[in-house]
């Protein structure tokens, strides 16, 4: 066998065992760089005093998070954002499959009705926040000038303590439930129609059949939903910036908003990245235990 | 023989050493150089480009790129190419060229409190030599101490020009204040003629008096919104003027002392917010505008870059019937006179010293001139804006706009904010505690709390061990003088 041969058959062999590489390589690449690189960066930040008046990089060692895990307001902005988490994802959760629900049972303008239920989805936060913001505005927003006309008091949700916080919820369960909703429709549209048959010949009711079938059979779909939304609640910063600033009081300040803080307003990149790392630690566990879950479930099918 | 030689070597160096240390300037001497002089219609720099990173944070700064900009632009033939970033993005960006010695930038958009943090970085071109190889039209002098000293300059070196010198005003409507019914009204509720509050319990009487939630009419508005806000329109209008500072000589902070818990109750106090709009807790900087411009209140504590705004027809509803006055203070009850303390911050445009000789010629002939004596007039005739004493104090522009006047009056009386690089954390400690008062925890727990942090703050940073002082206002104005002292123009208040 001429060389020539030789090297065109070990290309053919290269290329036939690695071709899937070649493919993934891009998306490896990029995953690399914006993702994987920027978590051990400031992984590794934490372990080292960055300030960004400095090029002296000294190690620290726990120091960092030694500090983050006795500061006060880094363990009530903690709980804030738990509560946070906890709240929207399972409102956003409860809304968006209950609406996913209801829209099957409509046949006409479906689709339309679909299209305007995600708008709020395809707004960025930002104009969102600024939207809600105006609209509970005491002095000139549409919700209170609504409250005056029916002779109610008015009402300054986004300055009180007691109410800012769930205003805030509210407006993140209202802009992302329509991301479940899609989720849950997709996944409604996609079970097979035997067994509902089946359990309505045996006479069965229709929470029997919800229990018993669409909830079992749903359950891969939801363990997703649930995810996508734990991880973006988690990291909940635009919508607060605008709406509140993370005040009154901190009420609403959440872990990004925090972390951003002491980062870029009081050059403490080293104790944002301590910071940050518990955060990730955090949701890679929630994450593990979902996907673990997620995949029990799919392995026992 | 050997042992000799070595001695006189020694000698030599020393003696060497000693005549260079003797004879070097404070700072490198510069060789006069020609300017732009729209007069003789000089264009030394015409075609080159003039790199400016910036912020144009309050409205102010918008309206002067309008004038000043275009002006030198039209004098020079320069090309200015600027980059903006939001203004809390700015320092990290800023810290991060200086550290790296990076010359991306000719002039920088710095605020009072960041020069510490950019001269430690090495990072500031100081302008003395310059002004005196060629001073142009930048008369430092025409400054009052306290705005030159605060945003001009750190601690005893001069590094900027001021593109903006906010200090407290008090806007009003004068529509409210000048009716006949609204006066006798006044008069028989409170037995005195109603006038612009001059003091704290003036300020709550008018603002009782003016407070009609039924009419939508409230007596004034403050910022409560966000931590650094807050602690600002405390101290602006409040804290300063009845002796608060933020720190003794040795950077112990002073926030839990008797006139400052006293300022801070009377502040977040029920009674005080009462006489505000609903959602008041949450202020920010929009907010008390637009209840302004929409005629909700009928007083607004504000700063004088908001000036030129306030007056726009197309912003406020009712700028022909804004009127402006020193902010109020309080009445000292030994001397009977009203003690007034307000907030001198700002930015100015600083040199990069990391950028060429050259390029810090080109600089200085955009500061010099662009933000020099003849120029601000510019912007004072169109827009009624100004902090030079030139402009405050013109016959003309006076009779034009009368609120220059109070304007002048809050240049002179005010203290700038500390610019030691920890700066940003400590004041969001104290707003936090601030902000808890009014959210009901007591007053004397509040900020003692935020005493307790910035306490911390400081020791981690170093600064509790007697290395560093706390610059107080008097001495910056001691720096200011000895700066005109040395490159020869004379100040009043200097005794000059």
């Amino acid at each position: 066998m001429s060389t020539f041969s030789q090297l065109r058959f070990w290309f053919y062999r290269l290329t036939q065992k690695y071709t899937h590489w070649f493919f993934i390589a891009p998306a490896l690449l990029t995953l690399l760089l914006v993702a994987i690189y920027p978590i051990v960066f400031s992984t590794g930040l934490s372990f080292f005093r960055v300030t960004f008046d400095s090029l002296q990089r000294p190690f620290v060692g726990l120091e960092n998070f030694v500090y983050i895990l006795t500061d006060d307001d880094y363990l009530k902005v903690f709980a804030n954002t738990l509560l946070y988490v906890a709240v929207t994802v399972t409102g956003s959760f409860v809304l968006g499959f209950g609406v996913a629900l209801l829209l099957r049972q409509i046949t006409l303008g479906r689709n339309w009705l679909r299209v305007i239920l995600i708008i709020p989805m395809t707004m960025a936060p930002m104009a969102v926040g600024l939207t809600w913001n105006w609209m509970l505005d005491p002095l000139f927003g549409l919700v209170n000038w609504f409250f005056t006309t029916v002779g109610l008091p008015i009402q300054t949700w986004l300055a009180q303590t007691a109410t800012a916080r769930a205003v805030v919820m509210l407006v993140d369960i209202w802009q992302w439930y329509p991301l479940v909703l899609l989720i849950m429709d997709a996944g409604l549209a996609a079970l097979p129609r035997a067994p509902y048959e089946a359990a309505r010949l045996e006479g069965a009711s229709w929470w029997m059949i919800f229990r018993r079938i669409t909830l079992p059979m749903l359950r891969p779909v939801i363990l997703v939903a649930l995810l996508l939304r734990t991880v973006d609640a988690f990291r909940t910063f635009d919508i607060v910036r605008v709406m509140t600033d993370g005040g009154p009081n901190l009420t609403t300040e959440t872990l990004s908003l925090f972390l951003y803080r002491t980062a870029f307003n009081f050059n403490k990149l080293s104790r944002a990245g301590a910071g940050a790392t518990i955060m990730l630690i955090v949701i890679s566990i929630i994450s593990a235990l979902m996907f673990r879950y997620l995949y029990r479930e799919v392995e026992q099918r | 023989m050997k042992r000799n030689r070595l001695v006189i070597f020694a000698l030599l160096v020393l003696v060497l050493t000693l005549g260079i240390a003797s004879a070097r300037p404070a700072f490198a001497q510069i060789e006069p150089f020609a300017l732009t002089d729209p007069a003789s219609g000089a264009r030394p720099f015409e075609g080159q480009t003039l790199r400016i990173i910036n912020t144009e944070v309050v409205p102010i700064l918008a309206y002067e790129h309008e004038v000043l900009d275009a002006a030198y632009v039209e004098a020079s033939g320069v090309i200015l190419d600027y980059t903006n970033y939001d203004q809390g993005a700015l320092l990290p960006v800023l810290q991060t060229m200086c550290a790296a010695q990076g010359d991306d930038y000719d002039i920088m958009f710095v605020e009072d409190g960041w020069a510490g943090a950019l001269e430690a970085l090495d990072c500031l071109e100081p302008l003395e030599p310059y002004y005196m190889a060629a001073p142009g039209d930048s008369h430092p002098e025409d400054y009052t101490l306290r705005a030159f000293g605060t945003v001009a300059m750190h601690n005893e070196t001069w590094y900027g020009m001021p593109t903006l010198v906010a200090v407290g005003m008090f806007a009003y409507r004068t529509d409210l204040f000048s009716d006949p019914d609204e006066q006798a009204a006044f008069q028989a509720q409170y037995g005195r003629e109603l006038r612009v509050p001059e003091t704290w319990d003036e300020l709550m009487e008018v603002g009782q008096f003016f407070t009609r939630p039924d009419q939508n009419l409230y007596g004034f508005n403050y910022r409560y919104g966000t931590p650094n806000n807050i602690l600002f329109d405390y101290m602006i209008h409040f804290g300063f003027s009845r002796g608060v500072n933020f720190f003794d000589a040795n950077f112990t902070p002073l926030f839990n002392t008797e006139a400052a818990l006293d300022a801070a109750a009377f502040f977040t106090g029920a009674d005080f917010l009462a006489l505000q709009p609903p959602g008041r807790e949450s202020f920010q900087f929009g907010e008390v505008l637009q209840n302004f411009t929409q005629g909700v209140v009928a007083m607004y504590g504000t700063e004088s870059w908001a000036i030129p705004l306030l007056l726009d027809p197309e912003a406020s509803t009712v700028s022909d019937v804004t009127g402006f006055a020193p902010i109020p203070g309080w009445r000292n009850p030994e001397t009977g006179e009203v003690q007034r303390a307000l907030l001198s911050a700002g930015p100015a445009y600083m040199v990069n010293r990391n950028i060429s000789p050259e390029r810090k010629r080109l600089a200085w002939d955009y500061l010099q001139l662009a933000h020099g004596m003849q120029f601000a007039r510019l912007l004072a005739e169109q827009y009624g804006a100004g902090h030079r004493i030139s402009v405050l104090t013109d016959p003309e522009l006076v009779a034009q706009y009368p609120h220059l006047t109070a304007n002048y009056i809050a240049m002179q009386v005010g203290i700038g904010r500390p610019s030691t690089p920890w700066w940003p954390e400590a004041e969001n400690a104290l707003g936090q505690g601030l902000q808890a008062a009014v959210a009901g925890t007591p007053v004397e727990e509040a900020m003692g709390a935020a005493q307790a942090e910035v306490e911390r703050i400081v020791a981690e940073n170093g600064y509790n061990d007697g290395t560093f002082t706390y610059v107080t206002v008097e001495q910056r104005e001691v720096f200011v003088c000895q700066l005109f002292a040395r490159i020869g123009v004379s100040s009043p208040e200097c005794g000059t």
